[in-house]
């Protein structure tokens, strides 16, 4: 092939400048980390790294709603657990109170305690979390007991999607917990103890002694459910941590550059480089110099 | 045959070297000149008529330059101009869908639906759901953003495909006024070489633009063949002009030499390479289907949260109420997205509840509205929301990519008829040096023949005058 001086040029210039273009890349991923600059450097990673992106951003949603709705629920707990103290304590004044050998004052002075008894399950009944009351259903604004222990709440509990396709109620009602609707009217209950005290009848305080115990176990039952719901968010967030870990590796995969490869390649890069530019001087160099 | 006869054979020899010489200084001089073609000096011998002996004579120069290669030359600068056009354009419009670099399009959505989400977990609290007029809002001008953009970018082109068309036409005048003169030339036996690479030079510049052919006529003329016309003949060129169709798309007209006020003949779907057809393909074929894809993406994952917001139920109870502002038809749906007036700094009017007598606890419209962002859309070839971005976004990615392969593919081709061309017509020094000790050579031989020749007149007088 007859050479012409041009050709010469044209091909140290073509061979440098693409190696040139080469190191760039290479520079402009090492320096930020990624394969990917722009969706056309790989459509197809690209595109899969937009749809991890969007399932770990569902997947992020998923955890933070668990976490907003399990602070919550320890809230309800702790409150459950209060309840169902004040009805213990309220067992005991009527075990106490149905004694046949106590005066009229003796049982006045329980009435008085069971009064206080109730005022702090009033306070209990009307716990405040993040959504409002916890105990209103789903009238969060509107306190659980008004001053005369009736229920003002709804029976609708609140559901969360906690993991893809899955919803689950994450809130228990006052209406379990203390209403009839659930077995048995705490508050009612309180309020026949402390009237059976106040007048005296021992027969009457006995007779509390049951429905103190069906509250009793009412509210326990409520709060082991709470317990039962916080282990299924648990798991939930559990599997959501290993699917996020999973989406990471994922993303890493596709987008990362791998430092040492890109180092070395960047590092046999820059050798053939040297050599293409001795190359270049030797062609560029020589020739014509002499002969003209 | 005389001694006077060397003598004159001796000057022809002298003049056609000295003739060679100029021609290797040619070369020399023009060693890097664009579009220069290498010359060789044309020496035939002398016809001087019967029982007589011929000297040597320059009949003229020859331009060495292979015409297939030329034509193949011309054909791979259009599909490169071509290409590198669309390359590069993409490359612009490709930056609007990147959300590799800052947070794009693709992190809003994703914002919007996690906001719903927290709204679900805490259904009463204003903050969040001050956060999800807040990400609807900023979704909405995203989506705006970008069409409002592909839009400028089509505006844009249509600008570039005018300047291209002066273009064009400024090198097709320069082409048939070299052509003109070319002609001229050659009708009365002059040199045109130099005339010839200018033209050669126009007609590559004019290939990178337009898709062209080239042939000679029976008369030996030059005409160029655009795309499904013929835009110079003898001395004319017709004009191209850029015109937009009730379609919205670009339409590039050819005039008509005979009749200048005529509107032309459309020769828009001729085109085929040269960077007219890039900017062309880009703007009416690439970008409108990013502006289709876009639109699609808006009014479907707008449409569908905007049904489930309007089923639920603000803190006043009331609902019915669109989250966006949608228009009604899917084309332009993406450049009028907003959120809905009625709903902005009233996040307590957020549809939140499924039920008007369970606020404000009620948060299942709320969690429907999350889950829409992991529920298909049929309209969208069944692919969520994230998903169906990422199909956009691997697409306009494929579409830069096949770009910029394609452009590799011709640039090599492009490249490797260079050389060839290069190797036919480009100016080697090493040869010039050969050629110039060639005719250096020949001119000392001749020379010498001169000498020789006037001794012997010399003798010869010298004898007779004794």
């Amino acid at each position: 092939m007859r050479i012409a001086d041009n050709m010469r040029f044209d091909t140290v210039q073509r061979s440098l400048s693409a190696l040139r273009s080469r190191q760039a890349v290479l520079t402009g991923q090492i320096s930020s980390g990624s394969k990917i600059a722009a969706p056309s450097d790989d459509p197809a990673a690209a595109s899969r790294l937009t749809r991890i992106a969007a399932q770990a951003a569902r997947t992020a949603d998923y955890r933070a709603t668990i976490s907003t709705v399990r602070s919550d629920l320890e809230l309800s707990e702790a409150g459950l657990a209060q309840a169902s103290e004040l009805m213990v304590r309220a067992k005991e004044l009527a075990i106490q109170g149905s004694n046949g050998s106590l005066t009229a004052d003796d049982r006045r002075m329980l009435a008085n305690e069971v009064e206080t008894l109730q005022k702090q399950f009033i306070s209990t009944a009307n716990t405040r979390g993040s959504r409002g009351f916890l105990f209103s259903g789903n009238l969060t604004n509107q306190a659980a007991l008004d001053e005369n222990g009736s229920y003002q709440g709804d029976a609708s509990v609140h559901e969360v999607e906690i993991s893809p396709g899955v919803t689950t109620s994450v809130s228990v009602t006052g209406a379990e917990a203390f209403t009839s609707a659930g077995g048995a009217d705490a508050y009612a209950t309180l309020s026949a103890l402390r009237a059976a005290l106040e007048s005296n009848d021992a027969e009457g305080v006995a007779h509390t002694l049951t429905d103190l115990e069906t509250s009793r176990a009412q509210i326990v039952r409520t709060q082991s459910k709470t317990g039962l719901i916080m282990n299924r968010l648990d798991s939930a967030d559990e599997a959501l941590s290993t699917t996020a870990l999973e989406l990471d590796r994922r993303r890493s995969t596709l987008g990362d550059v791998d430092p040492f490869s890109a180092l070395s390649e960047l590092n046999q890069l820059s050798t053939t480089l040297q050599q293409a530019i001795a190359v270049a001087r030797l062609t560029l160099g020589s020739g014509n110099n002499d002969t003209f | 045959m005389g001694l006077t006869d060397v003598l004159n054979a001796a000057r022809d020899a002298m003049a056609a070297q000295t003739f060679g010489i100029t021609v290797t200084g040619q070369n020399v001089s023009n060693v890097n000149t664009p579009g220069y073609v290498r010359r060789q000096a044309q020496l035939v011998t002398r016809d001087m008529g019967p029982n007589s002996f011929g000297g040597v004579q320059a009949a003229g120069i020859q331009r060495v330059a292979d015409r297939f290669v030329d034509q193949r030359h011309l054909a791979l600068i259009g599909q490169s101009g071509e290409a590198a056009t669309r390359d590069q354009l993409l490359g612009q419009a490709e930056a609007l869908f990147n959300d590799f670099q800052g947070t794009g399009l693709g992190a809003s959505i994703n914002a919007l639906f996690s906001s719903f989400s927290a709204v679900a977990a805490s259904p009463t609290d204003l903050t969040t759901r001050s956060a999800v007029l807040q990400n609807a809002q900023t979704f909405s001008e995203q989506v705006r953003t970008a069409a409002a953009q592909l839009q400028n970018f089509r505006t844009d082109l249509f600008s570039q495909a005018r300047e291209l068309t002066g273009q064009i036409n400024s090198k097709l005048d320069a082409v048939a006024q070299l052509s003109g003169r070319i002609n001229q030339a050659h009708a009365t036996g002059e040199e045109a070489a130099d005339l010839e690479d200018k033209r050669d030079a126009a007609l590559v510049e004019l290939g990178n633009l337009v898709e062209i052919h080239t042939y000679t006529d029976g008369n030996g003329q030059l005409v160029v063949q655009g795309p499904g016309v013929t835009l110079m003949q003898g001395d004319v060129a017709r004009h191209l002009s850029i015109d937009i169709g009730d379609d919205g798309k670009l339409k590039v007209l050819a005039n008509n030499v005979n009749a200048p006020s005529s509107s032309g003949n459309d020769i828009t779907a001729h085109l085929s390479a040269g960077q007219l057809s890039g900017v062309l393909t880009v703007r009416d074929h690439d970008v409108v289907e990013m502006q289709s894809d876009l639109d699609a993406f808006a009014f479907q994952v707008a449409g569908q949260i905007n049904s489930v917001h309007a089923a639920g139920f603000g803190l006043d109870g009331s609902g019915g109420r669109a989250l966006f502002t949608l228009s009604g038809s899917q084309a332009g749906a993406a450049a009028s997205l907003s959120l809905n007036a009625a709903l902005k700094d009233h996040p307590e009017l957020l549809g939140a509840s499924s039920s008007p007598s369970e606020v404000p606890g009620n948060a299942n419209q709320a969690t429907a509205l999350a889950k829409l962002g992991s529920t298909p859309i049929a309209a969208l070839g069944d692919l969520d929301p994230g998903q169906a971005y990422a199909r956009i976004v691997g697409s306009v990615g494929q579409r830069k990519a096949d770009a910029a392969a394609t452009l590799d593919t011709r640039e090599a081709m492009t490249a490797q008829v260079e050389a060839m061309r290069q190797s036919i017509s480009g100016v080697s020094l090493d040869e010039e040096m050969v050629a110039l000790s060639k005719f250096q050579r020949a001119f000392q031989a001749a020379s010498r023949v001169f000498t020789t020749a006037d001794q012997l007149l010399e003798e010869l007088l010298s004898t007779l005058g004794r």
